[in-house]
């Protein structure tokens, strides 16, 4: 028996050096974004009883609790910490689900499926060693996060939000990071392999997701017997309850125990759900540059689309409840009712698309991403080798990117427009929000632009991308909060577009952006059609 | 007809060279064996080849045009299978086959199917659960299914289980048998003796000996054992023989083979009653020339 845990420590100590700066980032990263918005919203809020009145009535509606889930509070009840958890929780432990989904595949199921854990078994290691140091290692992490996130809050002092409830509102959190890691593991038995691992633990999250959405509305008590439920129920700065914390480690123990169970018997390398046959010939229309392309990252792209859809569909959904709120929030009316020739949805509407257009480059980025990211994998020397020349890999590249760019930014404007449509009296138009959506194209072909010069010019730094992406983020979101020295902000291609409707359509500005970007395409185009293909 | 000549080739990583002189040949109608240790610069050669990397001096053509500049029309007639075959996890053995044979231009799916129950892959599982032979036979099958005129493999068998690397050696004598010419990279120098007509041998970025099996012997040692009915105490002076052992009436020695004439008149005084000669296999050859035995 104990043979099967042999040498577990050791396999702890080497995970851990090899994920510790991975780990690290990702404890402060993720305790930020637990714990450090306290004091932020206490701030708005404090002497404005009526604009949490009004937050209170807004995140009761329909959509606002399918989205964030319920709040067990009363009226009474409802301080800027019931809020914040409100706000906070759900969320929260869908991000906390997602790093730790990720990671334990990647650690467990993935290496089994790169050979590795075969060479690390032939050693003198226990069969569930390697599951076990995995184990601890979430355990710590998530120990570690709850520590940091209770300090942050506590740290913040934020009148009504004790230590108590703070540490409590960490745990919970915590325990939902670990909680899904060890769902996860269960799939990194049952399934055939990494990636269906990785699908079927994805899918389970959304399939809670939707659930509670269901019974969080229809039938409450319901969401009892649901995993992401164990966050919200314990209703943190209201009534304080534990009971959810501890379903949610007996679980999570369970789960192991049903995990190392699967893995004992099962041979290595295999799994318990047979892997569904695939074609034995290609579709016609996967059978060229571009439909390969496309197929490569169907499911990439249906899940951004699907992404942005919701997003905008987010925003949309509050629009009917701003009149009211901004009437009688004060930090609102000086944000935004400075403007009396504009509805405070059309003002809200030209900065949220700010982010929405953040968001759509996220996503073509990562997607042109992978013209780079599979010639290092040497999948593409093969298709070197035809009759496909490099300027059609390149500009085919582009041109799918720049029609995605198109289509996300849509997806977010449909979204917006339906779901504004169905809460408003007299909603906004169409072509109106498609206005406001569409002025930023530009800017997102801009980032094509940046992007293809790197894989161009340095493929092996095309990570830069990403850096220039959070700064453009960081501006964008906080630009107008702070005092930034404007040679900064004209870094931010984003500050060039004119903010619909409340500002003009300036031609002269989306022409020239557009234009720059097909030229920076040229230069990148020049760096990719005479440089060697590269290799990890 | 020359299919592909390479003069002087070259490649410089920073300043270290990968390649520093690599001169060869493909005739029509040839097999060219490419052999040479890890890391001696077959790969780095064929990428060269097929425009995936520029060369930074000398020349290399095929079919007389530019590797760098006219790859397309090259790319056209030629059929490519590298040394890691990396395929897309999510993508089924049978789509991706289909895709290679597509874009190289060809459509031939009698061929396809016959060489896929040949290899005896499952052409319905998903990449990911490919072991390397299985990677390794979906690049071959959809190279062999190609109609091309030249075909370059880089390593093509080392995932492949002996019966597999038979069904290789008999497709790439199909290929011969039409005239088609390939270039073969391999380690595995039995299947190189058996399939190349012509050998060239690289080390440390440098081809530094090309030609026939029977040129290449002629430059280096036979094995001889003879029996003699004396003990052919002589033979110990005789220049151009190394290596001797006697044992009683029986000698073992290599022989230089511009040596020979001398050094049969030398044993013939002691009665020889049997004698054998060896030609060097390539794997003499190969480790003469690497470590200068």
């Amino acid at each position: 028996m104990k043979n099967r845990f042999n040498m577990t420590g050791m396999l702890f100590l080497h995970t851990l050096r090899r994920d510790w700066l991975k780990l690290l980032i990702w404890a402060v990263a993720l305790s930020l974004f637990t714990g450090g918005f306290a004091s932020a919203m206490y701030k708005i809020y404090e002497k404005d009883p009526a604009g949490l009145m009004a937050m209170y009535e807004t995140l009761k509606n329909p959509a606002m609790i399918a989205m964030l889930g319920p709040t067990s509070a009363t009226a009474e009840t409802y301080t800027v910490g019931a809020m914040y958890a409100h706000e906070m929780i759900l969320f929260t432990s869908l991000v906390f689900a997602i790093v730790s989904i990720m990671h334990v595949i990647s650690r467990t199921r993935k290496e089994e499926d790169e050979g590795t854990t075969e060479l690390i078994r032939s050693f003198q290691v226990g069969r569930l060693a390697n599951t076990t140091a995995v184990v601890i290692e979430m355990f710590l992490l998530h120990l570690v996060i709850s520590v940091l996130s209770t300090g942050l809050l506590q740290v913040q002092g934020v009148p009504g939000m004790d230590f108590h409830s703070n540490l409590l509102y960490s745990s919970s959190l915590g325990m939902q990071g670990f909680l899904w890691a060890m769902i996860a593991l269960i799939f990194a038995q049952l399934a055939a392999g990494a990636g269906s691992a990785r699908g079927m633990s994805f899918f389970t999250l959304g399939f809670f997701y939707i659930l509670r959405m269901v019974t969080d509305m229809k039938a409450p008590d319901g969401s009892w017997f649901n995993p992401l439920g164990w966050s919200y129920l314990v209703n943190v700065y209201i009534s304080d309850s534990w009971l959810p914390i501890v379903i949610a480690f007996v679980a999570s123990i369970v789960f192991i125990a049903v995990s190392y169970l699967l893995e004992q018997v099962r041979d290595m390398g295999s799994g318990y759900l047979p892997e569904r046959a695939g074609h034995a010939h290609a579709k016609e229309r996967m059978l060229s540059l571009p439909g390969l392309v496309l197929r490569l990252q169907k499911i990439f792209i249906i899940g951004w689309l699907f992404a942005l859809f919701i997003c905008g569909a987010m925003y949309g959904s509050i629009f009917g409840d701003m009149d009211d709120f901004a009437s009688e929030n004060e930090i609102m009316k000086q944000m935004f009712l400075h403007n009396s020739d504009y509805t405070i949805q059309e003002q809200f509407m030209s900065v949220l698309f700010v982010i929405l257009s953040l968001l759509t480059t996220i996503f073509i980025v990562g997607s042109l991403m992978r013209l780079v990211n599979e010639e290092k994998k040497g999948r593409w020397d093969q298709l070197y080798a035809t009759k496909l020349s490099r300027t059609k890999f390149y500009w085919y590249h582009m041109i799918i990117a720049s029609i995605l760019g198109v289509v996300g930014q849509f997806s977010a404007i449909l979204g917006l427009y339906l779901a504004q449509r169905s809460v408003m009296e007299t909603p906004l138009s169409f072509w109106e929000i498609t206005k406001a959506g569409i002025v930023w194209i530009p800017a997102i072909f801009f980032f094509i632009g940046i992007l293809s010069v790197l894989i161009g010019w340095l493929p092996r730094f095309t990570m830069i991308i990403w850096a220039y992406l959070i700064f453009a983020f960081f501006i964008s979101y906080f630009g107008q909060m702070m005092e930034i020295p404007e040679f900064v902000t004209n870094l931010d291609v984003f500050s060039y577009i004119p903010k619909i409707p409340i500002e003009e359509w300036k031609w002269g500005a989306i022409i020239f952006i557009k234009l720059l970007a097909l030229f920076i395409m040229v230069i990148g185009f020049i760096g990719y059609k005479k440089r060697d293909l590269v290799s990890e | 007809m020359v299919i592909a000549e390479i003069k002087g080739l070259q490649k410089k990583y920073k300043s270290t060279p990968a390649l520093k002189n690599v001169t060869m040949k493909l005739k029509k109608g040839e097999v060219l064996g490419f052999i040479g240790p890890n890391g001696a610069g077959k790969s780095t050669t064929i990428r060269i080849l097929l425009g995936i990397i520029k060369s930074s001096g000398g020349t290399a053509k095929i079919f007389g045009k530019d590797v760098w500049k006219d790859s397309i029309e090259i790319h056209k007639r030629l059929a490519y299978v590298p040394g890691d075959v990396n395929l897309w996890p999510n993508l089924t053995g049978g789509e991706i086959i289909d895709v290679f044979m597509r874009l190289q231009g060809t459509k031939n799916d009698a061929r396809r199917d016959e060489l896929i129950q040949k290899f005896q892959l499952d052409p319905k599982k998903k990449a990911r659960t490919y072991s390397k032979g299985n990677r390794q036979k979906v690049a071959l099958i959809a190279a062999f299914a190609s109609d091309a005129e030249l075909y370059i493999f880089d390593e093509p068998t080392s995932g492949l289980d002996p019966l597999m690397e038979a069904v290789f050696q008999e497709q790439v004598e199909n290929l011969k048998n039409q005239g088609k010419s390939i270039l073969l990279s391999s380690h595995i120098l039995s299947e190189v003796e058996r399939l190349c007509d012509r050998v060239a041998i690289i080390r440390q970025g440098e081809v530094i000996e090309t030609g026939t099996l029977d040129e290449l012997r002629h430059l280096t040692q036979y094995q001889y054992k003879v029996t003699t009915r004396d003990v052919p105490i002589g033979l110990k002076q005789v220049r151009g023989v190394h290596d001797l052992v006697i044992n009683g009436k029986e000698a073992v020695f290599q022989a230089d083979s511009d040596q020979i004439e001398s050094i049969l008149e030398a044993i013939i005084p002691y009665h020889v009653t049997k004698l054998e000669s060896v030609p060097p296999t390539l794997e003499a050859l190969f480790m003469r020339h690497y470590t200068g035995k």
